[in-house]
């Protein structure tokens, strides 16, 4: 069963992502802020972390720059949900080494196609 | 019949002031709630992510002079770097020796020379060099480095630079929230008549936990002279400028941290490096500015706090910063003393200047009632009852105003979370009145003085 | 100490009491100002206290209601994008009616959360949270909200309506577009150019009251993220008496590139507003619009300092090659901003500018010369 980690600060969108991915077999974890996600990411072994942009203290793109900057981790692909799609940000973004940038409105279904994909790309890695 | 006029004399005058303090505090307190409740109702609704990711933002150049720190530089540039604006850069002046400052941004942000242009020519002292990262990933940074000429120099040098519709001027001692300057460029984009300032509620970092540059959780300080300083930096930004902006008026304690529209602060002269409170005496040269350009204006006071600063909590500094402050505000006093009830600018000249000298004579008018009290009691001329009766009342009325400083604190913004951090301040208004107050005073009064001696 | 607090009541007692009316008039007034700062120092302190503790019962109570609201939402969420949208809400609708709808707090909560995840999914998703909020009837107090007489009422009515995209009450919000009060006139202009998207900018007709800069950034981020909207010539405005409306749709002829409205900016070139005169100098020279040069050239000169410096930049823009005479004889003019904006103007032009500037250096003096070389330097100008 492949692990995700979410990072997401609202309540709403980290149920819904939690219920919806549960639902197609993945092994769901939770993280409400950035430090929080970066804690669990030195505890246990993910297979794809989808994080928001837009958090208190310490921001998505710090959590990419944690997780692509570190030996260990860098190969985890990660997906990064904003509601700001400013060119800017997507390329600095992508610059970090994230793996898929999905803007808020986005479609659910769309997202857990994705989510397979990567997840089945890092298996095949392995 | 002597001691009977000098004992009127004597109560009448300590009841005049009696009664003219409480007015001006009812007057400043329910301005000053206008003034939250207006902004927190036009601010309710809206939301700063369209001017986040417009391209018509105005520009903003954060400046820092770096004068005498004693902490490393990086951690404050780290903090203005993750500054949540679309169209922003960050000017670090530093001044004089401060070569391990220099030296430690050139490895952290990996610094080369460049050349630099500027249109502006504000006189300042002679810029050794100027730094930019060969990242692009810091490209919001710009170094300088120039010889020992004050903050106000070191300002007015960044100002040459900048190429930014909007300057934002502050000290390291600053800590701004991430969506600061969202909310300072917010006025200069709504206001009708044009905004040539935007200033803040500032609460103290003292005793906060920082991290990288961030503050992450507000404190009440633990020290007792930072404590102190919490409660009349909440009196001074949340009552008395709350009160001052309603009026459109320059408030004395202008200081701290200040957004000002380039083209105007550059029209007005700049930066004055002579002067010991160089933000009071740039405002009201701007407003001189605008009066003589027959220009409406307008002095923005975002109510809500986007900033913390870090307070002296030695004695021996605290006293000189304010004698420093008061200096200032004397000296500025002076230089525009042709302001006073001149027509011709309007309420700065009519009701901000008078108010101001009225504030500035305060203490000389208490101490000169206390010198006569305590003649009075010598010479048993006065009826001790109602001096004390006169008095106590000063006092409770004080404690009042400390106690509703808080409400105000705890209704609008409850940046102190902590149910114990506001027990401390209600009961720190007590004691504040007989303990802080007399220092504050002595300093005021002592500044004069030396400016004189001077 | 039982002593001395007993003395102290007696002599207050004595004080108040029985000698009160024996004292001076400037006596009393302040024994009554005591008195009153003594029970206000008290009442801010109970204020206080109470306040803090119903809030806390208040959060705690609501944070349980909230996780119960999410939890329904997010098994309504999950199922969305997978089955049909009618079914998912005939299916989950009982248990949403059983809600005690009419208790504003919870009302409130679930509003919030469904305009939240409405603005946060698109596609069916979104279908099913805009059926379920009609469904459930939480329209109706919204639309009695529009016309509320407190501002905030209806500014929330309006953003409520407009995310959920109740089309019908369009007209009635028309009408705040223009009203006096600057919230509620930029949130029924957003929610119009939303519902309305055949004819979004229709108030733009009539609107006297100013688009404040604040405004234009707001609109301009609502209009160019709504996709499927009727995009007229924003020309037909630029003749507005509402110098605000002329400046917001320049933003947008520029975003959208509409070159038929170039001779409508050219007009502007002599516009009485110098603000308008600038933006639409600007975008002349951004849109490259070579028919403009020689209109602006023929303005330069009764034109102020900051217009001339745009109007030279323009040219730079535009670099036809056909004002460079003009470039050349501004590159030697007294002022020192000018001079730089010519050559920078001139380095713009088409692939020879370099060449062309350098020739002004082999002719220029030293401070001139300086210039250039800041001007050629490609690296790092700060």
């Amino acid at each position: 069963m492949a692990k995700v980690l979410v990072i997401e600060d609202e309540e709403l969108m980290i149920k819904a992502l939690e219920f919806r991915l549960k639902k197609d077999g993945y092994d769901v974890s939770l993280a409400r802020d950035g430090a929080q996600g970066i804690e669990m990411l030195s505890k246990a072994t993910y297979d794809l972390v989808i994080t928001d942009i837009m958090m208190p203290f310490v921001s998505g793109l710090e959590v990419v720059s944690h997780i692509k900057g570190s030996p260990v981790l860098k190969n985890i692909p990660v997906i990064v949900l904003s509601s700001i799609g400013l060119e800017r940000v997507v390329m600095e973004a992508f610059s970090l080494g994230v793996d898929d940038f999905i803007t808020k409105p986005f479609n659910l279904g769309e997202l857990v196609i994705r989510v397979k994909k990567f997840v089945n790309q890092t298996n095949v890695f392995n | 019949m002597e001691a009977f006029s000098f004992e009127s004399f004597l109560n009448f005058g300590i009841f005049a002031y009696v009664c003219l303090f409480i007015c001006f505090s009812v007057v400043t307190i329910v301005l000053s709630s206008i003034e939250i409740s207006r902004y927190k109702r036009k601010n309710r609704y809206e939301t700063f992510k369209p001017l986040l990711v417009s391209p018509f933002a105005p520009s903003v150049s954060v400046i820092v002079p770096v004068i005498n720190l004693r902490t490393s530089i990086v951690d404050t540039v780290r903090g203005l770097l993750a500054l949540q604006y679309n169209n922003f850069d960050i000017i670090v002046v530093i001044e004089g020796n401060s070569d391990l400052h220099l030296i430690e941004l050139t490895k952290f942000y990996q610094l080369q020379s460049a050349r630099y242009s500027s249109l502006t020519h504000i006189k300042t002292q002679k810029i050794n060099g100027c730094y930019r990262s060969a990242n692009p990933v810091f490209s919001k940074l710009t170094v300088v480095n120039k010889t020992s000429g004050g903050r106000a120099d070191a300002l007015n040098a960044g100002i040459n630079i900048s190429k930014s519709d909007l300057v934002l001027c502050m000290d390291t001692d600053c800590f701004l929230d991430q969506d600061s300057l969202l909310k300072m460029v917010k006025p200069f984009l709504e206001e009708r008549e044009q905004v040539i300032s935007a200033s803040s509620v500032v609460h103290l970092a003292n005793s906060s936990e920082k991290k990288d540059g961030h503050l992450l959780k507000l404190k009440f300080p633990k020290n007792i002279l930072a404590a102190f300083q919490a409660i009349e930096y909440l009196k001074i930004f949340v009552i008395k400028r709350m009160a001052w902006s309603n009026i459109n008026g320059i408030p004395l304690f202008s200081g701290t941290v200040n957004l000002f529209d380039r083209e105007v602060l550059i029209e007005s002269g700049a930066y004055n490096s002579e002067a010991l409170s160089p933000d009071f005496e740039l405002l009201i040269r701007m407003g001189r500015y605008m009066h003589d350009n027959a220009k409406r204006y307008k002095l923005a006071y975002i109510a809500e706090p986007v900033c913390r600063i870090g307070v002296p909590e030695n004695l021996q500094i605290l006293s000189r910063e304010r004698r420093t402050w008061n200096g200032g505000v004397l000296q500025a006093l002076r230089l525009h003393k042709n302001l006073f009830l001149n027509f011709k600018y309007g309420r700065l000249g009519l009701l901000n200047f008078p108010v101001c000298m009225l504030s500035l004579c305060t203490p000389y008018f208490i101490i000169l009632l206390l010198i006569l009290i305590v003649a009075g009691a010598f010479l048993s001329n006065i009826n001790l009852e109602f001096a004390g009766i006169l008095l106590f009342t000063g006092y409770f009325f004080s404690v009042l105003m400390s106690v509703i400083t808080v409400l105000y604190e705890e209704s609008s913004f409850r940046s102190y979370t902590s149910g114990r951090d506001i027990i401390k301040m209600l009961l720190l208004g007590f004691v504040e009145p007989v303990i802080y107050q007399p220092m504050v005073l002595y300093w005021q009064i002592t500044s004069a003085f030396a400016k004189r001696i001077k | 100490m039982e002593d001395a607090f007993f003395s102290i009541t007696s002599y207050l007692q004595n004080l108040f009491i029985s000698r009160l009316s024996t004292f001076p008039v400037f006596i009393i007034i302040p024994l009554i100002a005591l008195v009153f700062s003594v029970i206000g120092i008290l009442e801010v302190y109970i204020y206080i206290a109470v306040t803090r503790v119903t809030a806390f019962y208040k959060r705690t109570r609501e944070a349980n209601l909230k996780d119960r609201i999410i939890a329904m939402l997010a098994n309504v969420l999950v199922f969305s994008d997978i089955d049909d949208p009618q079914a998912i809400v005939a299916h989950f609708l009982p248990r949403f009616s059983r809600l005690p709808l009419y208790r504003g707090t919870i009302r409130r909560l679930l509003v919030s959360e469904l305009l939240k995840s409405h603005s946060s999914f698109n596609g069916r998703v979104a279908e099913v949270i805009q059926e379920l909020y009609l469904q459930l009837k939480l329209d109706r107090k919204a639309r009695k909200n529009l016309s509320s007489r407190r501002w905030e009422e209806q500014i929330e009515a309006i953003r409520e309506l407009t995310e959920m995209s109740v089309k019908e009450e369009s007209e009635k919000i028309l009408k705040y577009t223009n009203d006096r009060n600057p919230s509620l006139r930029l949130e029924a202009q957003v929610s119009f150019i939303r519902l309305c998207i055949e004819n979004p900018f229709r108030f733009m007709d009539f609107v006297c009251e100013p688009i404040l800069e604040w405004h234009q950034i707001v609109l301009f981020e609502v209009v160019t993220k709504t996709e499927s909207m009727a995009r007229p010539r924003f020309a037909i405005w630029l003749n507005s008496k509402n110098d605000s409306v002329v400046s917001f749709c320049l933003k947008l002829i520029e975003y959208y590139q509409q070159f038929d409205a170039v001779p409508n900016l050219i007009y502007l070139i002599n516009h009485y507003n110098p603000v308008i005169r600038g933006a639409a100098i600007d975008i002349l020279g951004r849109m490259g619009a070579e028919v403009a040069e020689s209109h602006l050239v023929r303005a330069y000169t009764d034109q102020p300092n900051e217009i001339q410096l745009k109007i030279i930049n323009a040219l730079g823009m535009i670099g036809s090659g056909k004002s460079i005479s003009f470039l050349n004889s501004q590159a030697k003019s007294e002022d020192f901003a000018i001079r730089l904006s010519a050559m920078r103007a001139i380095k713009a032009h088409r692939d020879d500018g370099p060449e062309l500037l350098n020739k002004l250096f082999n002719e220029g003096v030293s401070q001139d010369r300086e210039i250039i070389e800041l001007v050629l330097n490609e690296r790092v100008i700060v």
